[in-house]
């Protein structure tokens, strides 16, 4: 990140304190904290008893996210690819794809138990679909012309993907890993208000019913924290495998 | 030597059918350059992809050095309109692209692609994307990538048209030089007349479509010195033009 980017990032980040210490000021309500309580709080208690859900949240949240990357992307080529196979799937993604599936989060939990699993199965659910199909796009959009010159050479289908398919539609892939990491966060704080004692879901709630609201925003902060870092950490990656975009 | 005989390419729609190449008959000697000019739509285009061995499904028979056209055998470099270079590819990686595919990593030698990005003047462009190229020079690079191959056979769809006027008669003389050296043959499609008439050793002319070789030019003057200023070029490029006139 340059430096005019990160200052006005900062200056973002200030402009919303004031506007919360303001409202904390004016309003006087034990349920909207003065932001230096809060940022006080975050940092007596980050290490003794937040720091372990956010490693557990932020474990799930990577663990989904590169499953998904890691299924949803391969399929993705071969549909944009092989036309006969975006016939045979593309009906079962579209046909699914608007199925609401938090609400299938009680049989996942039955069938992948309260642990781990069950969350990261919930995300890669979720996160999976918008990947395909966004890598899928991706595939399409390149013009025939652009594979004329290795047809020409008589390549086969691994330089194919390695030459043009896979590099063309690595952007769309972190376009849609932008957006999928947005829902996955909201997917990951919903699982993670039932049957676990661990993550940032679970410490946000439990401050809530606790009635400790410092606790809850210390919470809500860092969860925030935490989704703007993995977006940092998308933008890093992005510019080291897609060098050409930033030249 | 390229033997095209009775190449007819059809395309199929749901509804209709197109006839892109109507029974085309065309003979180009090894190490010789042929210009294909003819209007647009007539199927120039087409005949460069069954060349190149894109295009698969014609009726006919088309061989290169008596083989028939089979990417995987022939050595074929092909320059599509808008170049071909790759996007996330640097000039470096883009014109290693060919030799890498058709040889292996193993073939390059840094050598002999830092001596022809030197000759095509394009050799502090190296580790510069083709976004940030002008059209001229992207048209090197691609010309770089085509020649570092040592190609059987080299096409060209209208390799210079997206260029400016001045640009254009500079590339066409970067590209005249390094033939020169290496003698490929090569088939080149334009509807510019005087392009023609400048690269081509043997110029047919199409008729639109569906395509048919309707003229064989064998061109006297080229590789003549001084061309462009001679009135000989004028003239030739005016009867092809009244040919054409008459033709299309």
């Amino acid at each position: 990140m340059n430096k005019s980017k990160c200052s006005s990032y900062l200056l973002g980040m200030f402009s919303l304190l004031i506007l919360w210490y303001l409202f904390s000021l004016i309003l006087k309500l034990p349920i909207i904290p003065s932001p230096i309580d809060v940022i006080v709080h975050i940092i007596r208690i980050f290490y003794s008893k937040i720091l372990i859900h956010v490693s557990v949240s932020i474990w799930r949240i990577v663990s989904g996210v590169a499953i998904s990357i890691a299924i949803g992307a391969p399929i993705g080529l071969c549909m944009g690819y092989f036309k006969s196979m975006d016939k045979v799937l593309s009906p079962i993604v579209y046909l699914t794809y608007p199925i609401p599936k938090i609400a299938l989060l009680p049989i996942v939990m039955l069938l992948f138990g309260l642990g781990d699993l069950s969350k990261t199965v919930m995300i890669v659910l979720i996160v999976i679909f918008q990947i395909i199909v966004a890598v899928r796009d991706g595939v399409k959009d390149i013009p025939t012309e652009t594979y004329y010159p290795l047809f020409s050479l008589g390549a086969g289908y691994l330089d194919l993907f390695r030459e043009i398919i896979i590099p063309a539609s690595l952007s769309k892939l972190f376009t849609s890993l932008r957006i999928a990491m947005a829902t996955a966060i909201s997917v990951l704080f919903f699982t993670e208000t039932f049957g676990t004692e661990y993550g940032m879901g679970f410490f946000i709630m439990d401050a809530w019913i606790r009635i400790n609201y410092v606790e809850m925003y210390s919470g809500i902060v860092v969860l925030s924290i935490m989704g703007l870092s993995l977006f940092l950490v998308i933008d890093f990656v992005e510019r080291l495998l897609c060098p050409w975009m930033y030249e | 030597m390229i033997k095209i005989n009775d190449l007819t390419v059809t395309y199929q729609s749901r509804e209709s059918s197109f006839t892109a190449l109507d029974k085309m008959n065309i003979t180009i000697d090894s190490g010789d350059t042929c210009a294909i000019i003819g209007p647009s739509g007539c199927g120039k285009s087409t005949l460069l992809k069954v060349l190149a061995g894109v295009e698969g499904s014609y009726e006919g028979s088309v061989t290169i050095d008596e083989q028939p056209v089979m990417p995987s055998k022939q050595r074929v470099g092909f320059i599509p309109q808008h170049y071909g270079l790759l996007e996330w590819k640097t000039v470096y990686q883009n014109v290693i692209l060919g030799i890498r595919i058709k040889d292996g990593k193993s073939a390059v030698s840094k050598e002999a692609v830092e001596a022809v990005l030197e000759q095509l003047g394009v050799k502090e462009l190296a580790d510069r994307y083709p976004h940030q190229l002008s059209g001229g020079q992207r048209q090197r690079v691609s010309i770089a990538r085509s020649f570092l191959l040592r190609p059987d056979l080299l096409l060209m769809d209208e390799p210079f048209s997206a260029l400016d006027a001045i640009t254009r008669e500079e590339i066409q003389d970067v590209f005249l030089n390094i033939w020169k050296e290496n003698r490929v043959t090569t088939v080149l499609v334009t509807h510019n007349v005087e392009e023609a008439v400048y690269l081509g050793k043997k110029i047919i002319l199409v008729s639109k479509a569906p395509g048919r070789a309707v003229k064989t030019i064998d061109n006297p003057l080229f590789d003549t010195e001084n061309l462009r200023d001679s009135t000989a070029y004028f003239q030739l490029s005016q009867e092809i033009r009244k040919m054409i006139k008459e033709d299309w």
